[in-house]
């Protein structure tokens, strides 16, 4: 279990996060909701250890995250960033193999595991293309293939930032079955999302984030109301359906 | 086209030109005469051999080191001459030349590669000091002080040539042209001392550089000691190229060239990249240094004006290529 405690963290005078509480749970999927600038990336950034807090921890069971071997934080933790800088023309075969790299696999393990994760995206025709030439939604599918070729078998804690910002409807559903299946793993995920729809079908827990503050966090019946999205967004959410799951539209109908 | 075709053509090529080069030469040599006590073995082991060891070991290095800093920076037009390292062991050595005078022979001759070995490594230890942020070493800051000190090292040097003497000005001004003529033995002795520690520990970084170019966030991620990694890097690439730089002046274009050559061969992994960089920068600087030799023999041109007026039009060809696969994108 990864657990935040009374996290804060500041730059330049201004407060990111403040009294952040939060606890990922093997096998549940946590969907962080909230406005541009509300600092959901800055939280998943402390919660992988990349960063220490200011005040506050962050522990991977008992373990102290930013006291964590790198080598080891790499094959308990895998992360999608929102940045994705990589501009040399690799494969993109060889660009999920590099996710492998922390899992010290032979040869034919190695092999075997990168074409699995291509096959998991339904990256298989396009292995041998140059990683530059692809358009942005395929380069997030192999971005994410990579990183979730990195959550082998010792993985606990599985961190996406905006995963399926670029990707079109059918392979966001993809990327969500991807998900669940990992977290059936027993893999604790926590994935940051701006479609309310999605949220609602992927999320275990729900935790809206508002100026760096826990604006509410539980189950999604009790969090994802249109009254708390609303307020959350500074802008009108409706809700439509309510059963099995709620279904949002943005703005008002008649 | 495959990494064993390449490293077997590659492999095939440099024993060639090696050849090429003993037996190029205002003094007609055949190889059967060269265990004699004549002049033509004195000319083959004083002036030939070294020669060779030093365009092999210079051209190497500065294809090695061209491709790690590309690495490192993540982009694949960077250059150890960006960062400053170049422009500081000139001005370095610049100083020692014309402030000592002739004293500068002292020490067997090693006053000068030690000053610009001194004075590159000082400049790669100062930009990455002047550009460590709160995030970690910023590639972006460090790029623009290598401009920034490249700009100062220049002015120096230019103001070294108003203060220098005839002679002196003559030695300078050669010596910034980039020159292979300076070899002898105990030369090459201080530049192995540089190039055993880098073409040894360098390849062993090929797949952690591959990491960086995901990212640094994304390489830390992966398990990598981003800050650890980095700071290697810039000690072996001030390493080599200043060593270089102190014996032959600027070389420029080989570190530039050479990676993107490789690139175009086998592809960016720098488990290949960099072994068969340092491979092709000790064939193509051999070949240059041999036309140079042979363009206005028995006199010779400077290296650097051959590697630059082959490689600058070629680097613009690679330009306008990058810009047309752009457009069509």
């Amino acid at each position: 279990m990864l657990k935040a405690s009374g996290i804060c963290l500041q730059r330049g005078g201004k407060t990111l996060l403040e009294d952040i509480n939060l606890a990922l749970r093997p096998g549940e999927i946590t969907v962080l909701l909230g406005p541009n600038g509300a600092g959901k990336s800055t939280l998943l950034g402390l919660l992988s250890g990349l960063q220490p807090p200011d005040r506050g921890e962050v522990r991977l069971d008992e373990q102290l995250l930013t006291e964590l071997d790198p080598q080891l934080r790499a094959r308990f933790m895998a992360m999608y960033t929102q940045q994705q800088p990589l501009n040399f023309p690799f494969r993109v075969e060889e660009v999920v193999a590099l996710g492998c790299y922390p899992l010290m696999l032979a040869a034919d393990a190695m092999t075997a595991r990168v074409r699995d994760s291509l096959a998991q995206f339904e990256l298989q025709s396009l292995a041998q293309r140059d990683y530059t030439s692809l358009s942005g939604g395929e380069q997030q599918r192999v971005q994410v293939a990579r990183v979730l070729a990195q959550a082998g078998a010792e993985c606990q804690v599985l961190l996406l930032d905006e995963p399926v910002s670029e990707m079109d409807l059918k392979y966001q559903q993809l990327l969500l079955q991807r998900v669940r299946a990992v977290a059936d793993r027993g893999v604790a995920v926590c994935c940051v999302l701006h479609d309310l729809n999605l949220a609602a079908q992927l999320a275990d827990q729900v935790v809206l984030l508002q100026q760096g503050r826990m604006f509410g966090v539980g189950p999604v019946a009790e969090v994802m109301t249109a009254a708390n999205l609303s307020r959350l967004y500074g802008a009108t959410v409706t809700q439509v359906v309510s059963e099995p799951q709620p279904v949002f539209v943005s703005g008002l109908i008649s | 086209m495959s990494h064993r075709k390449v490293v077997l053509g590659f492999s095939c090529l440099l024993p060639l030109v090696m050849l090429v080069s003993l037996l190029t030469g205002p003094v007609s040599l055949d190889l059967t005469t060269i265990f004699d006590q004549s002049v033509a073995a004195q000319v083959f082991w004083q002036l030939r051999v070294p020669r060779l060891l030093l365009t092999l070991l210079a051209g190497g290095l500065l294809a090695i080191t061209g491709a790690a800093a590309q690495s490192l920076f993540r982009n694949p037009l960077a250059d150890p001459g960006l960062i400053g390292i170049s422009a500081g062991a000139a001005l370095s050595a610049g100083v020692m030349m014309v402030l000592l005078g002739s004293s500068v022979y002292l020490l067997g001759g090693l006053m000068l590669p030690l000053a610009a070995f001194a004075g590159g490594v000082l400049t790669t230890l100062l930009v990455a000091r002047l550009s460590v942020t709160l995030q970690g070493v910023s590639v972006t800051n460090m790029l623009l002080c290598g401009i920034a000190i490249n700009a100062i090292a220049l002015a120096g040097l230019g103001g070294l040539k108003y203060l220098a003497g005839d002679q002196q000005l003559r030695q300078l001004s050669f010596w910034m042209l980039g020159s292979l003529n300076h070899s002898r033995w105990q030369d090459l002795l201080v530049l192995l001392v540089a190039a055993v520690p880098v073409l040894w520990l360098l390849p062993r970084y090929g797949q952690k550089l591959n990491l960086l170019l995901l990212g640094e966030q994304q390489a830390s991620l992966l398990g990598l000691d981003v800050m650890r990694c980095k700071r290697v890097m810039i000690l072996l690439i001030a390493l080599g190229v200043g060593a270089v730089v102190a014996l032959t002046g600027i070389i420029g274009f080989v570190g530039l060239v050479v990676p993107h050559l490789v690139r175009l061969l086998t592809g960016p992994d720098n488990r290949r990249l960099l072994p068969l960089s340092a491979l092709l920068g000790a064939i193509l600087l051999t070949l240059a240094d041999i036309i140079s030799r042979l363009l206005v023999s028995p006199a010779e041109l400077p290296v650097g004006i051959v590697t630059a007026l082959v490689g600058g039009p070629f680097f613009l060809l690679l330009l306008t290529r990058r810009k047309r696969e752009l457009r069509v994108c």
